[in-house]
């Protein structure tokens, strides 16, 4: 019992300091958060950049934001997939986030769920099995300043800033004899409100005022016997939106739509032990959307995964041992060959505590496809050298196939063909192959329950056969069009970077979360070089929420972010005065404020926020899109 | 402009300081009187005098308002609610009138100097909504919403129990692209009542 107690008091100690970053629904709700797209504003260790405000890329531990989306979204620990050429628009997860009790954030290489993720891990818990019904329902809207107002009717007339959007969701959902069963709704609007990505859009749009509209339904439900647990998720979401496809140089109008099933359970077969079900399946419909482009995008992926995994190991050594089968296909006109790849994986992970201080963890996962294979090989250790003191260490290695990033098997394979047929001429220099990435994160955490965590952490990361991409651009007046892509199969460079990650929590419910980080690359050639030099150096933020009357809460959160170059720029030909193609992004501090109150017995919930308080010049790549000082109001009903 | 963002600066300065920090330090402290929390709600009207002049005023005629006003005793000081309502007249055919309605929620303190008189000092956000009188202006032009930042101090006479009027000073900025910068002086009269259970209930 005593060794039981200590492995719990070790595990969930570890999982407080460093494994995993958690966002509450408290969390969420203290900073305003209108979509579920915004929570990239509350993770401190992914670099993230939008040309629109709704829609984000991002990557963490210093990974690329623009060049591989490899992060990987998972529902209640069941993996969705979104991504549509390479772009995650969070949004279109058709779970609202007033549905969330818990997002799980992970940076490191690791087997989560069985999956291989190199690139970070978001988890989004919907359920909370609190008995009885409960009913919501809430609306906000965000709205930027800098409107010309009444100067619009006079010479000192300005461009209409737009409304950034609003928001409409509610759900029911009951609990009930271990029955869970829930169906929510939401409908998000939203629009360019950057004069130079209201330009763009206008001018692609073909004739319709340039917005982005989101409509998704979900569907859950789960029951709990006495030695078995199921649950299903099903969902819709139609989006229809300007995309930035990177490979095009530029936005497309797409809509789209997500059918999404997922489903996951477990059975007790041996003094506790599970075994673990999960089956998913991901169909993305991008369809042709009115664009003066003449782009029709019909294409329709699909992805099925399914998954077997057990408990194995008893007392100083347990893990899981499981298997999935993955399935890949995309039905379009513009992959004559191929249009399918489907891949296996094994993989196992152990936990063992031989010494009384040092906790390992090893994991291992190989996937295959006919006569490739890839793998990803990691260890972990973690050793607790006092008390409140822990140090651990994670070494990590990956070997890649080509298939494994979908965005280029599609282009690679086929793609490219979609491109050329719209005046995208493109060089491959090498042939496409496996890659390598290696990892070492070592970690010092200190902390004292419920008072204080720090954790400091450096990391190398060794990138080897990477693909990278570099374009030729050409503008007219409102937008930039590709001439030539070069795609470079043999992208290979290092970074390294060293980062302070701090909560305190002070008396009267005052909590202050501080980051700081520091990335330089090493010695790369000149593309990684280039292509990295979009992610910024140097980060710092600091977030205070305030909760000490039990109806109210304040937060701010101050962000300061280094500049970056976006070097595709570099080479267009006709740049139109820096406004619509920026090449370089100046450093940027933000802050954002957040007022929230409770009505009625904590039945309406309401927030105010405002969002770059000091109004300051904060630009993204790779459009350079500005955004003003913002504000944010969102009234709740809650019935529970 | 350049001039006016580093302007706007430096109050965002001191709004940051007002919202924030000076607040969560206050309210960290023990003596918050959480049981005076809306214990009375006071109701007022007001008249608004535009009083001062900038470029605003060389398109449009300088506006007379109505303010309707809810203030209740907060944790510390006080918070408020109301509405301003405005009839803006243009000075030249070719700009349209408006009417502006100024949404506000605002928090301040007062401080007793005399038996009977309190001064008054507090800030307001609000949504500055704009629509505009004009027949041929594009349908999606005809109303507008910007956000607002103002100041407010000014003196409350008490007269008897619960009845009182006061006299402010108003100061607006209206976020637009070229910052609308507002100088009110206010007349009001108002009465305060001890809030109804069902009310503070809720309220809390």
């Amino acid at each position: 019992m005593k060794r039981f107690l200590f492995i719990l008091f070790i595990i969930l100690f570890c999982s407080s300091i460093s494994k995993t970053e958690i966002i509450t629904r408290d969390d969420i709700q203290q900073a305003g958060l209108l979509r579920l797209s915004d929570i990239f504003l509350l993770i401190d260790d992914w670099d993230y950049t939008t040309i629109d405000g709704i829609t984000y890329q991002a990557s963490p531990l210093g990974l690329n934001s623009y060049q591989h989306q490899d992060w990987k979204i998972f529902l209640n620990r069941i993996p969705i997939d979104i991504d549509i050429f390479g772009v995650k628009a969070l949004d279109r997860i058709p779970v609202d986030l007033s549905q969330i009790s818990l997002i799980r954030i992970y940076t490191e290489p690791m087997i989560y769920a069985g999956q291989k993720t190199t690139g970070g891990v978001i988890n989004i818990y919907t359920k909370s099995f609190k008995p009885g019904f409960k009913a919501n329902f809430r609306t906000g809207f965000g709205n930027e300043t800098g409107d010309p107002g009444p100067y619009f009717y006079t010479d000192q007339s300005s461009p209409n800033i737009d409304k950034l959007g609003n928001i409409i969701a509610g759900g029911i959902s009951n609990y009930k004899d271990s029955s869970y069963i829930g169906i929510s709704y939401k409908r998000e609007i939203g629009y360019p409100t950057d004069q130079a990505m209201f330009n763009r859009n206008n001018a692609i749009a073909g004739g319709y005022y340039p917005r982005q509209k989101l409509e998704a339904v979900c569907l859950e439900q789960a029951r709990y016997y006495s030695d078995f647990f199921i649950s299903n998720i099903f969902g819709i979401s139609d989006f229809e939106d300007f995309y930035y496809l990177r490979q095009y140089g530029g936005e497309i109008p797409v809509k789209s739509r997500l059918v999404y099933f997922g489903s996951t359970g477990y059975i007790k077969y041996f003094y506790g032990r599970l075994i673990r079900y999960r089956f998913s399946y991901s169909a993305n419909k991008p369809d042709y959307r009115n664009n003066s482009l003449n782009l029709d995008l019909n294409w329709k992926q699909e992805t099925v995964r399914a998954n077997i995994e057990a408990d194995i190991g008893k007392g100083r050594a347990t893990g899981i041992i499981g298997l999935w089968l993955n399935h890949f296909a995309v039905h379009s006109y513009y992959l004559p060959g191929e249009n399918h790849i489907t891949e296996a994986t094994a993989y196992s992970a152990l936990n063992f505590w031989f010494f009384k201080n040092l906790e390992s963890n090893l994991g291992l996962i190989i996937n295959f496809r006919k006569n490739e294979s890839g793998f990803l090989a990691r260890y972990k250790a973690l050793y607790r050298f006092s008390k409140n003191k822990l140090l651990s260490f994670v070494l990590s290695y990956d070997k890649t196939l080509p298939e494994e990033s979908k965005s280029i098997w599609y282009w690679q394979k086929q793609g490219y063909s979609f491109l050329e047929e719209n005046g995208v001429f493109y060089n491959i220099t090498g042939n496409l192959k496996s890659s390598n990435k290696f990892t070492a994160k070592v970690t010092f955490g200190h902390g004292i329950p419920k008072r204080h965590e720090l954790e400091i952490y450096a990391y190398f990361r060794s990138f080897s056969n990477i693909y990278c991409e570099g374009q030729f651009l050409v503008s007219d007046q409102y937008y930039s069009a590709p001439n030539n892509l070069i795609v470079n199969t043999d992208c290979s460079g290092q970074i390294v970077g060293v980062a302070v990650k701090e909560k305190i929590k002070l008396p009267n419910k005052i909590r202050i979360d501080f980051f700081v980080r520091y990335q330089q690359s090493l010695n790369n050639e000149t593309l990684f070089e280039e292509t990295w030099s979009s992610v910024p150096k140097f980060r710092l933020s600091t977030t205070i929420y305030w909760n000490q009357l039990e109806n109210y809460s304040f937060s701010s959160r101050i962000r300061y972010q280094g500049k970056t170059k976006w070097v595709d720029y570099d080479n267009t030909d006709n740049a139109i005065n820096g406004i619509h193609n920026v090449i370089g992004v100046d450093p940027f501090v933000s802050i954002d404020l957040t007022a929230q109150k409770y009505f009625n017995n904590r039945k309406i919930r309401t927030s105010f926020s405002i969002r770059n308080l000091l109004n300051n010049k904060i630009e993204y790549h790779p459009i350079g899109a500005q955004f003003d000082l913002s504000y944010f109001a969102q009234i709740e009903f809650l019935l529970n | 402009m350049q001039n006016g963002r580093i302007i706007n600066k430096s109050k965002f300065i001191y709004l940051i300081i007002l919202l924030f920090f000076v607040p969560s330090v206050l309210l960290g402290q023990d003596w918050v009187e959480r049981s005076k929390a809306f214990k009375t709600i006071s109701i007022s009207a007001h008249y608004l005098q535009n009083s001062n002049r900038n470029m605003f005023h060389n398109y449009w005629k300088p506006a007379n308002g109505i303010d309707l006003n809810g203030e209740s005793e907060f944790y510390f000081g006080k918070i408020e609610l109301g509405t301003q309502i405005f009839s803006v007249k243009a000075r030249k055919i070719e700009q349209p009138d408006f009417v502006a309605v100024n949404m506000y929620i605002g928090w301040g303190l007062d401080y007793k100097i005399l038996s009977k008189l309190d001064i008054y000092s507090g800030f307001q956000v609000s949504n500055y909504y704009m629509n505009f009188d004009d027949d041929k202006i594009d349908v999606n032009l005809k109303s507008e919403s910007e956000f607002s930042f103002g100041l407010k101090t000014g003196l409350k006479y008490n007269i008897g129990k619960s009845l009182f009027v006061d006299v402010s000073g108003y100061y607006q900025v209206i976020y637009t692209y070229h910052r609308i910068e507002l100088l009110y002086i206010s007349v009001g009269l108002g009465k305060t009542f001890e809030t109804p259970k069902w009310l503070r209930e809720f309220l809390n």
